[in-house]
């Protein structure tokens, strides 16, 4: 069982404990306009995780996030891959330092508003 | 630290309490009448647009950037109201507490002293979220305040003016103390809470951007601040915690510039927002107005210095350059805001 598959169907069960109708195999596969018969593949790992538009939309459908669930496939997002490819030596260098950087740090590199003198 | 995000000032404070997060935005609003008459609560039509001051160095005055912040674009004579979320991450413990101090032009918007360090409690110098989600100006009295409205500074206009004497710094100043780590974890353990508070929001689009000023921006004229405005009814609440639960070791503040819609033009080369419509041509459209009231809260007395100081109507007649009130009707469809209490767990 594949750890991308097994992942959703956790998540997915979870949802419909809360919610029975909404997230059945038949309209989680609706909403992320799939075949039920493929997702339920997926969920048991009889077939490798899907594309990337696939599965931002099985995400949004599971309200998770789209780069856990690619990071899960073994998959980067091509919008992250266009942002590192039109600076490549500068986000390798950043990506590369971050690396185990703990989280509270990493946040701390959002772009905060300056104070200055007054 | 401070971010922006989506036009509003996000505050967090990761080294005190994951939950430690409150946000702070400027909201669009009518300008009320300014005259002796009392008024509820007009709508908010949306963020004013925020920018960093830093992105755009090269083309505003040095002492913005020196002072740091953020930039929103006023037309003259126009209103906003403060809009304080807190946002802390666990609802079922209730959001986080902050302490704020506003200024506008460094003069405490709150009890009208110059802006100083730290917080005080006589007079008290600071509104408490959750509690107080708005402020819609000076407090002149006991529940009255005289609404913020943005004009030019050098015309002695702006509370910093009318205080000081001086037109130096304009602009709003924005403090925040968050409440120390371990007083919010005694005082707010894991209950079943539910959401407070109504919204406040008018029914205009909040969307539309405006057409371009007439004539070309050439110099970059004057700097803007807020002035007293027309009364309207808000109470500014007591701070029902201590003085000592409030965490002085760790506060962030934001100098947000005010620039009128010429220099915002000339800054970012986009149009503000459209001004707001009239106050009546609001309530003619039979859209609400909003009063909130809190039973359980104490409100704080006014404050004799912005007390004293004269409205901008007044000035402007005394000037020759009257602004004028627009003609007026009582608003009658009046939306009462009563927050939900969140109940403290014992301690």
């Amino acid at each position: 069982m594949s750890e991308f598959g097994e992942y959703l169907r956790k998540k997915r069960e979870e949802l419909q404990r809360k919610d029975q109708a909404g997230f059945s195999l038949r309209q989680v596969a609706a909403t992320a306009q799939m075949e039920p018969s493929y997702l339920s593949k997926i969920e048991r790992g009889l077939q490798p995780p899907p594309g990337e538009a696939t599965i931002v939309a099985l995400a949004r459908a599971l309200d998770e996030d789209p780069d856990v669930l690619l990071a899960l496939a073994g998959k980067v997002s091509g919008e992250l891959k266009r942002i590192i490819q039109q600076r490549p030596k500068l986000f390798g260098q950043l990506i590369r330092e971050l690396k185990d950087m703990p989280d509270h740090a990493v946040l701390r590199l959002v772009r905060e508003v300056r104070d200055g003198n007054w | 630290m401070i971010e922006v995000k989506n036009n509003t000032l996000a505050f967090s404070f990761p080294e005190v309490h994951e939950s430690a997060t409150m946000s702070v935005n400027f909201q669009r609003t009518l300008r009320i009448p300014d005259n002796d008459s009392v008024y509820p609560l007009p709508p908010g039509l949306g963020p004013f647009p925020l920018v960093h001051v830093d992105d755009y160095a090269d083309k505003v005055p040095d002492a913005w950037t020196d002072h740091g912040g953020v930039i929103l674009p006023m037309y003259q004579a126009e209103a906003m109201w403060i809009l304080f979320s807190s946002n802390g991450g666990d609802w079922e413990r209730g959001s986080y507490p902050f302490a704020i101090k506003v200024s506008t032009g460094k003069i405490d918007a709150i009890t009208g002293a110059p802006h100083c360090k730290g917080l005080h409690k006589q007079p008290q110098d600071y509104l408490v979220t959750p509690g107080q989600p708005w402020l819609d100006g000076y407090c002149v009295k006991k529940g009255i305040i005289r609404q913020f409205v943005a004009m030019p500074l050098g015309q002695g206009y702006t509370a910093e003016e009318q205080i000081t004497k001086e037109a130096e710094y304009g602009g709003i100043q924005i403090v925040v103390y968050p409440m120390k780590a371990k007083v919010y974890d005694r005082r707010f353990p894991k209950v079943e809470r539910s959401r407070s508070l109504g919204s406040r929001f008018g029914g205009v689009a909040t969307g539309s951007w405006g057409a371009p000023p007439a004539g070309g921006a050439s110099a970059w004229g004057v700097d803007m601040g807020l002035a007293p405005g027309g009364r309207m009814k808000q109470e500014i609440f007591q701070d029902e915690f201590n003085l000592a639960d409030w965490d002085l070791e760790h506060s962030s503040r934001c100098f947000i510039h005010i620039a009128n819609s010429m220099q915002w033009h000339k800054i970012t080369g986009t149009y503000p927002p459209h001004q707001p419509p009239s106050a009546s041509n609001y309530t003619n459209a039979g859209l609400p107005w909003f009063d909130y009231y809190d039973d359980h809260m104490k409100a704080v007395p006014g404050s004799s210095k912005l007390a004293n100081m004269k409205s901008v109507q007044v000035l402007s007649q005394k000037s020759g350059k009257p602004i004028l009130n627009s003609p007026w009707e009582t608003p009658n469809d009046i939306v009462y805001v009563k927050p939900r209490r969140v109940r403290e767990g014992d301690f």
